[in-house]
């Protein structure tokens, strides 16, 4: 294999149409994931979007095993998973956290348990975890496009109360919209990635999807609509990059795409410290009156 | 106590509930099976006195039935259905197995789930029959990746990374007649003195219908002319190995399930596919079904779905590899 030649970086594409689709799919799921996990890194919500990536899996399973589609499952699941952390924290009165770390770890057992004896082997567990991202249909591809559009739509519409939520919650509450309601659309949407997303990438690699390139985002710019974008990028090539070393070296897709967005935000993590101390030592040397509160990132 | 409280928490119960009848309606069945054996048929029960011979799937289950009859019941722990490959024991499993008057498994490392326990009542000089352990052992050498055939530069590239987790050798021991011709009499012997009876009248008997099984596969094969043989994981190779056939290779070529397709490899059975001019491709338990059908679709040719890991409705061993050939006959002619 000679690696000066272009071919070696668009040949598995052009050859082979299942990659072209695994591609498509990534690229989507990259855009969705860019949207709704820029809300979930600025809104702290990482947390409850691992607990909402794992929750759906008992409904998916219960799904599969009924003959029914595995994504109606995951809708249930995710509406069961937003109703109980709903209920345990404001009912019971326990923290946010703990009563998404309650329903997390019910409904995974839940799932596992439903899994492991179900009779086909139709709703195999490291399937759903781990996706099927060299498998992926034209079906596939119209459900993640329709809730790409869906996701977008609703951020666009709600995007005014969804920058208040992110970036002062105590103006949100004073500024004449509930801001339980958006919180809430703002869970939607990550929900509905991960239903959308759990046939390629899986659930547990959705996760690192909404997150790793939406904080190399976050690293580099402060409007949202920015973070998105730059999020989109990073997906998308973390797509592209992920898919050749599965091709090249004969690794799992999903795991070598999102492993590739981690390894791009601790690239670009690594590249603002360097600025950022370069900076500093050059401030050093004049000596500047005032703080520099104000050149924080975020 | 505010009424609204009352009234969220009460839809949170009922939403449980459902869930929980959901739950107990879609996995009710037991985890362990008593099969028939061929001279009754056995009750769901253990019949009082008579011992048990604890199968863990139920291929070989079969076989052990054909020898036993009514000697003994035949329970099978890993039920039709599930990948044996991975199937995860429940606590009762566990027990059907420890109190069995003799465990027969496949060996190899064949069921991963089940390994901590079938090594303890080995360990423990328990009663327990590995069939692996009585055949010979196809293995793969290190290096040629699952006899490419003439295979450019990318055997090299792999050598044995993860070609085979399992270096022990081809667990599917059960899709060759001969095979299990090998290990007949090292298996009668341990249930004759497990059942504490006398029985080489079956054994004989089962002897002569392997042996006519042998052939009939061997003509249909035969008449074939090319047999080149794509599968879902690499499961065909005793069966290929016996009959005539090439493993041109697998979607996971792995001697298990629990690995993942990787894009470089498909795109390389592509090439080998169209290479040898592979009619079909055979996929089944463990495999992404989308996997083999986009493979096909691209390729232009069949994906047939095969029932190589249990027995599927059939009535017997016998009837179990004669469909299997049929099915492998009919796609590549």
């Amino acid at each position: 294999m000679t690696w000066l030649n272009n071919n070696v970086l668009t040949e598995p594409f052009t050859n082979n149409e299942f990659l072209r689709l695994s591609l498509v799919a990534g690229i989507l799921v990259a855009i969705t994931c860019a949207i709704a996990g820029t809300f979930v890194v600025l809104r702290g919500l990482a947390f409850i979007g691992d607990a909402l990536a794992h929750g759906v899996l008992p409904g998916i399973a219960t799904a599969m095993l009924l003959g029914v589609s595995g994504v109606i499952g995951a809708a249930v699941g995710s509406l069961v998973m937003m109703a109980g952390v709903s209920v345990v924290s404001r009912r019971f009165r326990l923290s946010g956290d703990t009563a998404i770390g309650l329903l997390f770890v019910g409904m995974l057992a839940l799932g596992v348990m439903i899994t492991s004896r179900s009779r086909t082997f139709v709703g195999d567990l490291s399937r759903i975890l781990f996706g099927e991202l060299l498998g992926v249909t034209t079906g596939d591809l119209v459900l993640q496009f329709v809730a790409l559009v869906v996701v977008a739509i609703v951020a666009f519409i709600a995007r005014r109360p969804f920058l208040l939520l992110c970036v002062d919650e105590g103006l949100a509450k004073t500024s004449g919209f509930s801001s339980r309601l958006f919180h809430n659309l703002m869970l939607m949407i990550v929900a509905i990635t991960v239903i959308a997303s759990f046939q390629t990438v899986g659930t547990l690699l959705v996760l690192g999807m909404l997150i790793a390139p939406a904080a190399t985002g976050a690293l580099f710019a402060r409007r949202i609509s920015t973070v998105m974008l730059i999020a989109s990028l990073v997906g998308s090539i973390s797509t592209y990059v992920g898919l050749l070393i599965s091709y090249h070296f004969d690794l799992a897709a999903g795991a070598s795409i999102v492993l590739t967005t981690v390894l791009v935000f601790a690239a670009a993590a690594t590249y603002t410290e360097i600025k950022k101390a370069i900076a500093d030592n050059g401030h050093e040397e004049h000596e500047h009156p005032h703080s520099h509160a104000g050149s924080h990132v975020r | 106590m505010p009424k609204s409280g009352s009234v969220n928490l009460r839809k949170f119960l009922i939403t449980a509930l459902l869930l929980g009848v959901l739950v107990s309606c879609g996995s009710s069945g037991n985890s362990t099976n008593s099969i028939e054996s061929t001279a009754q048929t056995a009750p769901d029960s253990v019949v009082a006195d008579l011992p048990v011979i604890a199968v863990t799937y139920s291929v070989i289950g079969n076989i052990v039935s054909q020898l036993v009859g009514d000697n003994a019941t035949v329970t099978v722990v890993i039920s039709d259905g599930q990948d044996p490959h991975d199937f995860q024991p429940s606590a009762k499993d566990i027990e059907t197995i420890n109190n069995a008057a003799l465990v027969v498994s496949n060996g190899l490392e064949f069921e991963e789930g089940l390994e901590e326990v079938l090594e303890n009542i080995a360990d423990s000089g328990g009663n327990i029959f590995m069939v692996g352990e009585h055949i010979t052992v196809r293995k793969i050498e290190n290096g040629d990746e699952h006899n490419h055939g003439e295979d450019e530069g990318h055997a090299d590239e792999h050598g044995d990374d993860h070609g085979d987790k399992h270096t022990g050798g081809d667990p599917h021991l059960w899709l060759s007649p001969a095979t299990m011709l090998e290990m007949l009499p090292a298996l009668t012997s341990a249930l004759s003195e497990a059942v504490g009876a006398n029985l080489s009248a079956e054994a004989t008997a089962l002897t002569t219908k392997l042996q006519d099984l042998d052939g009939e596969v061997e003509s249909i094969i035969s008449s074939l002319g090319e047999c080149n043989l794509v599968s879902g994981h690499d499961e065909l190779g005793y069966f290929a190995d016996r009959y005539g056939c090439n493993v041109i290779g697998a979607i996971i070529p792995s001697f298990t399930t629990t690995s993942e397709a990787t894009a470089g490899e498909l795109a390389e059975l592509k090439l080998l596919v169209e290479q040898y001019k592979v009619p079909a491709i055979f996929t089944g338990l463990g495999t992404s079904p989308d996997t083999a059908t986009q493979l096909a679709k691209e390729l232009n040719i069949k994906a047939v779905t095969l029932s190589t890991h249990y027995l599927d409705g059939v009535t017997n061993y016998q009837e179990f590899i004669l469909n299997l050939t049929n099915q492998i006959a009919e796609a590549l002619s």
